[in-house]
């Protein structure tokens, strides 16, 4: 729960907002957190990072002000910078919401809260040594980080919320370096609740150690490619960004005004869910105060809703979505929450026997980095082997894959029957065809 | 603040330790469309102590003040559950008690109202243009004061005054939407942020020119990249391998990167400096307390030397050079590069183009990235050079190597080095973005593998 003095400086700040007329609502987020890291085979260091901010959000004659700190001496001042940014602010479309019915979105977990740092430091040790037991030539880093939080809101219009929450992150990543250069390979889950299968990330990391033995040739031209669920992300943060509601409202999203049109293959069924039990991006509320809810993007590849947070959906007169998010200590905006690709009929391996000469992709090197508003993807595949007959032959290197998403999941070959979830991504692997291959000479 | 780490201090169960104690305020104003979508401020105030036991490190952040000897406390704690070996600095150096921010014209004396005008007139001015779809101004500024306290050495405290703007312009035609854009921002002062209408034109121009160009066909070219984008190259595919923090502790990879080791040819010279004056990466003591300096990297295609915390440089037996940052009191310092940049060689660029008959101009950056022995880098448009002059126009340039191969096909170093500094900035692990600044003069890079269709 915020500490008094926090607690406190909010309600202190929407009371004077309350006197002076106002509108305003206030953000109060604080969070302990606990990464342990190991770096070379080494527990390198413990740390504990404590992160506190208070942020307000004003409306006054019609204008929205923010203005954020961490320092809870002042709030005075605080409402005063508010008010300050609000004089020639935008305009707001959108009156701070009330308190509505929210669902049971489960983002505590009580095992994160009690974890013992001592048996993180165990966790890692084990983890290292069953790679070290396979391959004793790779350095291993390991990273477990828990976090305990609380959040709360309130507004003039009578909202006072709050959640505990608690964050767990676990990763294991194995370096290898011989004559042929530098392999990394890692696994690793991050959520609400407690992930910490180092047995699992082990074993994938020693097997694609062992996958990345022998190099391949890169088979350039148009090819069928498989996606692990991983890989898959690269992808859907490129439509993500294109439903971003804020995109949309400013004509800069390809998708602009194309409501009910079949954007994408009619076998892709894609939504955003910020209900699921301990999502990384679930929550009762989002960060104004709308209930979580479960948005369908594309039915059938038919493009259904945009996210948006108020101002946004005021904008575009849409209904709220609840994908308000905010960064550190930042105004909200709207981000998709957990983002989530329905699942087909075909087996990975079903997929990978239906590849004659192609690529099965990992990891992959550069993304975010080409056109991404226009759905364009270019980077270098960091893991990914070339497939043939069916078979993985070898690891691929100095290749590049290239597309627009928009066309490729036009092009689905198949697309697997089990969701993984990679951080806030829900997502089965993907085979598409005539994805764009490069390298060798 | 001096007393109360120094007090602090004085409790501390360890081989080493160190406080940090932060202020810092700052300012954004953001347009995007027609639209100012963010004007606010922040503060902030905290700090933070890592403390060195038996070589294991611990650490502790903290918002109030009240914090700072649980802090202590806990970051001994900490440390001693981690250590079990010896714990190895380099001896501290002198850096300058107090320095003064360098800016000239102080962004926290012009008013919020100004900086808003001076955004909505960029905004204007790139909207005016038919084709443009949408464009996005971004102004930031910020102060921030750190007091730096350590058990071996002197009080230190720093003041930095950063200030930039970036401008952006997006063009669309249907599904086809194309994005070109500028940034600058460094310690220079406000002034740098004004005058910039004459850049609007052109990120406006450039983003309408590249909805008519075509993507890039995918193959190997030589490649003239220009200064902004080499720079990016020079950050991304050797400036992180010269970080010795992922070196120190790695058999395979010290023989690899040992000093001496030719990488690249002989016109190839590497330097990381954080004493420029005003640059985006400047500063004059790292988060250890070390007086920053100029570090070659590469001197004449041979490895020189390598980027060092104090930890680093006393394990690998080498100098420290004062390159251990955090982004700010909730990190701990790691080590990172500050303004780094490739030397300028004799070439001028109508030569160099001239010179190469066929192949493939890069220009601007989109980023990149590496993963040491393979890095990417994205270019905003490209040119196809035939018969030695610029023709058509392509887009989707994205160019990617191996780290090693790609420094030694540099076969050409341009004349005309230029520093870029900028809103965004460098990430690694998990601070993001840091300050710097990348640079290069034109170069030339022999066989490079592009992306595309």
């Amino acid at each position: 729960m915020p500490s008094l003095s926090t607690a406190a400086a909010a309600e202190q700040v929407v009371e004077l907002a309350r006197r002076r007329g106002d509108a305003a609502e206030v953000h109060l987020a604080e969070s302990e957190a606990r990464p342990i890291q190991f770096e070379s085979n080494q527990l390198k260091c413990v740390h504990t990072k404590c992160t506190r901010a208070i942020s307000v959000r004003l409306i006054r004659s019609g204008r929205i002000g923010f203005a954020s700190t961490t320092d809870t001496s002042d709030p005075a001042g605080l409402l005063d910078r508010a008010a300050a940014s609000a004089a020639f602010g935008q305009e707001a479309k959108f009156a701070f919401p009330g308190r509505s019915a929210y669902p049971n979105v489960a983002v505590y977990d009580p095992r994160v809260a009690d974890f013992p740092i001592e048996r993180g430091i165990e966790l890692g040790r084990e983890a290292i040594q069953q790679v070290l037991s396979q391959y004793h030539d790779v350095q291993c880093y390991v990273e477990v980080s828990k976090s305990v939080g609380a959040e709360r809101l309130l507004n003039t219009s009578g909202l006072d919320v709050q959640t505990r929450l608690t964050g767990f992150d676990s990763s294991l990543t194995a370096v290898r370096v011989g004559e042929g250069g530098i392999l990394w390979v890692s696994d690793g889950e991050s959520s609400h609740a407690l992930v910490a299968d180092f047995p699992r990330y082990a074993a994938k990391v020693i097997a694609d150690v062992r996958l990345a033995e022998r190099e391949a040739p890169v088979p350039a031209g148009p090819r069928p490619v498989l996606f692990t669920a991983r890989a898959v992300g690269l992808l859907l943060q490129l439509i993500e960004s294109a439903v971003n509601g804020k995109l949309v409202q400013k004509g800069a999203s390809p998708l602009t005004g194309r409501l009910g049109d079949q954007v994408l293959g009619a076998d892709v069924t894609l939504y955003d869910d910020g209900t699921r039990d301990y999502g990384d991006g679930s929550a009762p509320f989002d960060a104004e105060g709308m209930p979580a809810q479960r948005t369908p993007l594309f039915e059938r590849g038919a493009l259904r809703n945009y996210l948006v947070d108020l101002q946004t959906a005021g904008m575009l007169e849409l209904a709220p979505t609840g994908n308000a998010a905010r960064a550190f200590a930042a105004p909200p905006r709207p981000e998709a929450t957990n983002f989530v690709l329905e699942p087909g009929s075909d087996s990975f391996d079903g997929l990978l026997a239906g590849i004659d000469r192609g690529l099965l992709v990992d990891e992959v090197l550069g993304g975010g980095h080409s056109n991404v508003l226009a759905g364009e993807f270019s980077v270098n595949v960091g893991l990914g082997f070339l497939v043939e007959h069916g078979q993985v032959v070898g690891r691929v290197k100095d290749c590049m894959i290239a597309g627009n998403v928009f066309e490729l999941f036009h092009r689905v070959r198949g697309i697997g029957s089990r969701q993984e979830t990679h951080g806030s991504t829900v997502t089965p692997p993907v085979c598409f065809d005539g994805v764009h291959v490069t390298g060798g000479d | 603040m001096e007393t109360l780490a120094r007090q602090a201090l004085a409790h501390a169960r360890a081989d080493y330790a160190e406080v940090r104690i932060e202020r810092r305020a700052t300012t954004h104003v953001t347009y995007v469309g027609r639209e100012l979508e963010d004007l606010s401020t922040f503060t902030s105030v905290g700090g933070c102590v890592r403390a060195l036991v038996k070589g294991g490190w611990g650490f502790a952040s903290f918002n109030d003040h009240a914090d700072l000897p649980r802090c202590v406390r806990l970051a001994c704690e900490q440390a001693a559950l981690v250590g079990s070996g010896q714990s190895r600095l380099a001896p501290p150096m002198p850096a300058p008690a107090r320095i003064a921010s360098g800016c000239a014209a102080d962004p926290r004396e012009v008013p919020l109202e100004q900086k808003r005008a001076l955004c909505l007139r960029y905004d204007q001015r790139i909207l005016a243009h038919p084709r443009i779809q949408t464009a996005s101004v971004r102004y930031r500024d910020s102060w921030v004061d750190t007091t730096f306290a350590s058990t071996d050495g002197p009080c230190l405290s720093q003041e930095e005054v950063f200030c930039g703007v970036s401008i952006a312009a997006i063009a669309k035609d249907g599904m086809n939407v194309q994005r070109a854009h500028k940034s600058v921002g460094d310690l220079r002062g406000y002034q740098i942020v004004e005058g910039l209408e004459a850049d609007c034109e052109q990120v406006a121009e450039r983003a309408i020119a590249l909805l008519a160009a075509e993507p890039v066909r995918g193959g190997r070219y030589t490649v003239i990249a220009d200064p902004l984008l080499a720079g990016v190259f020079a950050h991304e595919a050797f400036g992180h391998l010269s970080e010795a923090d992922f070196v120190y502790e790695n058999p395979p990879l010290r023989e690899m990167m040992q000093i001496g080791r030719r990488f690249g040819p002989e016109h190839l010279s590497i330097v990381d400096d954080p004493t420029l004056p005003g640059e985006a990466g400047s500063y004059g003591f790292d988060s250890e307390g070390m007086p920053g300096r100029r570090t070659e990297l590469i001197r004449g295609g041979v490895l020189a030397s390598r980027l060092h915390s104090r930890e680093t440089a006393a394990k690998m037996g080498e100098e420290p050079t004062g390159n251990a940052r955090a982004i700010d009191h909730q990190h701990p310092p790691v080590v990172r590069m500050s303004n780094t940049y490739i030397e300028p060689g004799e070439w001028r660029l109508e030569d160099l183009l001239a010179d190469t008959g066929q192949g493939l101009y890069a220009r601007g950056s989109l980023g990149g990235q590496t993963d040491m022995e393979m890095f990417t880098f994205s270019a905003e448009e490209g040119f196809l050079i035939r018969d030695g002059k610029l023709a058509e126009r392509v887009r989707e340039v994205v160019l990617t190597g191996n780290v090693f191969e790609t420094l030694a096909n540099i076969d050409a170093v341009g004349n005309d080095l230029a520093l870029y500094g900028g809103l965004g900035g460098c990430g690694k692990r998990d601070q993001s973005p840091l300050r710097v600044s990348t640079g290069a003069p034109h170069l030339r890079i022999r066989n490079c593998l592009v992306g595309g269709r």
